[in-house]
């Protein structure tokens, strides 16, 4: 179906065909439990006559004719719209397409899981391993009526690696999720290391009091408590006066050790692509460099509310970010934790995603913790919460970053540890 | 459809096989702002087969419903793959072999509501809150309707034709004073009526108000408390406290977790009943059938604080000697069903709120729910406001109120249960494994928990 039959004389439109086609193994209580497989066909269109936008979408085959009359519906009320779709620009190409990865077959996929149940239960025969792996191959086709015509093929693999101790009404729980373009990146052996040394730190329950503590979020949990960062660099937020942080590009918003980029053509980068949602060229550029604010994650509209461009942000529910990319610093996490007397290790969080992003404040449960006493882990403390002001905490409080990074999804994080972090825990007594 | 489905389950050569077939029809509307976010009109249409064979399942979904024996074929294949390296027999429990077609019993449908109205009543909602005060200086509106014709057929003979609606809104408020903001909102939800959508004037009102109330308020300090949950987060604590956990799919595989929650076990004091139904008419989340074509029910989960009963599929069901609950839910063709709630309640009780309040020297008034989540032992849950209790009386507001605790321990905390009681809706829904949101909804008078820890500053 092509763009110029679905529009009439004088509106302005862009189509957008995405095909995707995936498999998922999963391993529940280390035994092979289901083997999954789709393929899904949607077409998405925007539309503008007089100047307002239509929207529609469809995934039911042979009737494109739908996807023209719901979108000029809506348009008729739409949103009043002063953006114009982009034309033809030159395009970065990133590397997000795995041709040997694609080609595995079913098996290649249950290996490689079924070899970390049995690894993951020979370390301790109570251990219930769950694995997921899901290989989705992606085709997305954009096209608009200023002459941009666009695809890209993408392939990804998403895997959740976990493993779970129960022992009497005592849940120990440890996972992680990873996400790649590439099938090679996957470190199967590093992550099963870290998972048993999560597990072998939480092994033993410790008592601490309620207070405030240096504490080190690992780069998993430091993706925990990032959202409100990105939903007050968002433009959707600056544009409606809710984000704190409007009108202050270059004030220096947070701690000059901390630099956020916005990676979009990232090669492998699990959010790469060329081109985002709109037809504007992705890139790369710093949010926050030193701590200080250099740049707004923007679509088409954003921008054009801010008089700026859209930096390749767009997508589907407005402007948000590539691979987020947090730079390292010069810390160890063993150095890390043998400098703390006393103090709390956050390894997984919940909860913290929940709340209100333009205050920064965040609080969750620390589903996994440890305590640290004189430099050393001295075991698992539970029925904790933590709670921050993320912009005081990044302003104020970093008073180390990490040297190694690691992938959580498509952001790529350094631990951070932080000082006078507020802990609620359970009495000791009840 | 029903002879295109029918024949195609008569060629499988599983032990087991079903096919969904689901037409969506969605409207969303959307404001940020003063400014009209999103008019937006779509169509879902996909299909799904699930085969057994002996120990495994295969499941393969798709948009087009071409070459559907090819599709079966492949799903085969997986369950096929799975029986060779997995022992043992996976085991259904008996189910009736259904021909039916459902209605939906609709009040005022949502498809004989022109766009232009929809979109006059929110429009008119987001000027009352934009216009309540200068400090309300943002909004956050969200109406969706959904309409899905839904087809089943098994190799048992079951064939189900089922209309599905699902009708949901949030009229939220924002307000900012320096570097504060503050939310609040009105919710509403449906399985049949556009009618929860109207009548919201005055409340949407109320919360703008609150919005601008809380910008003066602190952050609730850190520690445990007392706290009394108002039906809203009461419900949202059923849902992520026990709810979860009664879900048996999470529980039949895992030895230690079927021990925990055999029936009998005293989870909660006597007066605590919990139940989950997918009758509650008017509510997201009921139906006549689930997504194995069972018809749905009520089932109690808690009786007088002993564990009576879980929500189960059929494959859940007879592993655990039982019958099936109706409960085997998929949020769209994507996804095979698994285990899940519906309209899930804690029955109302003696007390009155002022009884709670009055018994209470330093504690917490949790009021509104923004989301919560669990991992299977603990879970949070996060309120719209708080308002701190002093000497038995209802003292100072307070923000940023989240709460958690421990599945196992904390219903034996509850101490006092009200006697009013409200089912609740929102446009929210509920996540577990990659299904998310799943309409449902909750319902729970006032009760009051004892040592809850609350987040917050020191």
């Amino acid at each position: 179906m092509s763009l110029k039959k679905l529009l009439k004389p004088g509106e302005e439109g862009e189509l957008l065909q995405k095909k995707s086609r995936q498999v998922t193994v999963n391993f529940q209580n280390n035994r092979l439990k289901k083997i999954n497989s789709g393929e899904q066909k949607r077409e998405i269109l925007r539309l503008i006559t007089g100047g307002q936008l239509g929207l529609a979408e469809n995934t039911r085959p042979d009737s494109h004719g739908d996807l023209g009359r719901m979108a000029r519906e809506t348009a008729l009320m739409g949103p009043r719209v002063d953006f114009a779709f982009p034309g033809p620009a030159p395009l970065e190409q990133p590397q997000v397409w795995d041709k040997q990865g694609a080609e595995m077959k079913l098996e290649d996929l249950i290996d490689p899981a079924r070899d970390f149940v049995e690894k993951t239960s020979s370390y301790h025969s109570d251990l219930q391993a769950t694995v997921q792996v899901n290989k989705v191959e992606k085709q997305v086709h954009l096209e608009n009526s200023s002459g941009f015509k666009g695809e890209y093929f993408k392939s990804s693999f998403e895997v959740l690696l976990g493993v779970r101790l129960i022992e009497g009404q005592n849940m120990l729980e440890t996972y992680s999720f990873l996400e790649h373009t590439h099938w090679d990146s996957i470190n199967w052996e590093l992550e099963i290391e870290d998972l048993l040394q999560k597990i072998d730190w939480g092994r033993q329950n410790v008592n601490l009091s309620p207070g405030n503590y240096p504490v080190i979020m690992t780069p998993a949990t430091v993706g925990d408590i990032l959202w409100p960062l990105e939903e007050c660099l968002n433009g959707k937020a600056i544009t409606r006066g809710l984000s704190p942080w409007q009108d202050q590009l270059g004030e220096q918003a947070i701690s000059p050790q901390l630099t956020l980029i916005n990676a979009g053509t990232l090669d492998r980068g699990a959010a790469s692509k060329p081109f985002d949602r709109e037809g504007t060229p992705c890139s790369s550029f710093p949010l926050l460099e030193n701590g200080v604010f250099k740049n707004y994650i923007l679509d088409l509209e954003t921008a054009e509310k801010l008089g700026e461009k859209s930096n390749g942000c767009g997508g589907e529910n407005g402007p948000g970010p590539a691979n987020l990319l947090l730079e390292p610093g010069s810390e160890t996490m063993e150095a890390m934790i043998s400098d703390l007397e006393e103090g709390v290790l956050i390894a997984q969080t919940m909860g913290a995603w929940a709340g209100n992003p333009y205050g920064g404040q965040v609080s969750g449960n620390i589903s996994l913790g440890y305590k640290i006493k004189n430099g050393r882990i001295q075991g698992r403390i539970k029925d904790a919460m933590f709670s921050l002001n993320v912009f005081k905490a990044l302003k104020e409080k970093v008073s180390a970053v990490g040297k190694k990074r690691t992938w959580h999804g498509s952001m790529l994080l350094p631990a951070l540890l932080l000082d006078e972090v507020n802990v609620s825990i359970k009495s000791q007594e009840d | 459809m029903q002879k295109k489905l029918q024949n195609l389950m008569s060629l499988s050569k599983a032990d087991y096989c079903d096919i969904r077939v689901e037409d969506t029809e969605i409207t969303n509307i959307s404001y940020r702002g003063r400014e009209l976010e999103k008019m937006e009109r779509k169509i879902q249409f996909g299909g799904c087969i699930r085969t057994l064979i002996g120990s495994g399942w295969g499941f393969i979904s798709f948009n087009s419903l071409d070459n559907l024996e090819e599709k079966l074929r492949q799903a085969e294949d997986q369950a096929r793959t799975i029986n060779r390296v997995k022992k043992g027999q996976v085991q259904l429990a008996p189910a009736p072999v259904i021909i039916a077609e459902e209605k939906n019993d609709w009040g005022e449908d949502p498809r004989q509501i022109s766009l232009k109205e929809k979109l006059e009543l929110m429009q008119h909602y987001n000027n009352l809150i934009l216009n309540t005060d200068s400090r309300v200086n943002s909004s956050r509106i969200v109406y969706f309707d959904h309409h899905t014709d839904w087809f089943f057929a098994s190799s048992s003979g079951t064939y189900i034709y089922q209309e599905k609606g699902d009708i949901g809104g949030n009229l939220g408020a924002w307000a900012s004073a320096g570097q504060e903001r503050t939310y609040d909102a009105v919710t509403f939800g449906s399985n049949n009526d556009f009618s929860v959508a109207r009548g919201h004037d005055e409340q949407v009102v109320a919360a703008a108000r609150r919005a601008v109330e809380q910008l003066q308020a602190p952050t609730v300090r850190g520690g445990q408390y007392p706290v009394i949950l108002d039906p809203e987060m009461a419900g949202l604590f059923v849902h992520e406290a026990f709810g979860h956990l009664s879900e048996a799919d999470e529980i039949f595989d895992d030895k230690n977790l079927l021990q925990l929650m055999q029936p009998g076990t005293r989870y909660g004091p006597s007066f605590l009943n919990i139940y989950d139904s997918g009758r509650e008419w008017g509510n997201r989340g009921a139906s006549h059938y689930d997504d194995e074509g069972l018809p749905t029910q009520k089932t109690y989960l808690i009786q007088n604080g002993e564990v009576v009963g879980h929500l189960h599929s059929r494959e859940s069901a007879a592993r655990m000697e039982t019958e099936p609950t109706g409960s085997a839910r998929a949020m769209d063709y994507r996804f095979p069903p698994i285990c899940r709630m519906r309209t899930t309640c804690i029955e109302p009780g003696l007390d009155t709120l002022e009884d709670m309040i009055s018994g209470i020297d330093y504690g917490l008034y949790a009021i509104g729910g923004l989301g919560g989540e669990t991992n299977g032992e603990l879970f949070t849950f996060t309120a719209t406001r708080g308002q701190m209790i002093r000497n038995g009386k209802l003292a100072e507001q307070v923000k940023n109120v989240t709460l958690t605790g421990n599945v196992f321990h904390t219903l034996n905390n509850i101490d006092s249960i009200g006697q009013d009681f409200a089912i609740l809706n929102n446009a929210g829904g509920c996540g577990k494994f990659e299904q998310s949101p799943l309409p449902t909804s909750e319902g729970s008078p006032h009760i009051r928990v004892q040592n809850v820890i609350v987040g917050g500053e020191g």
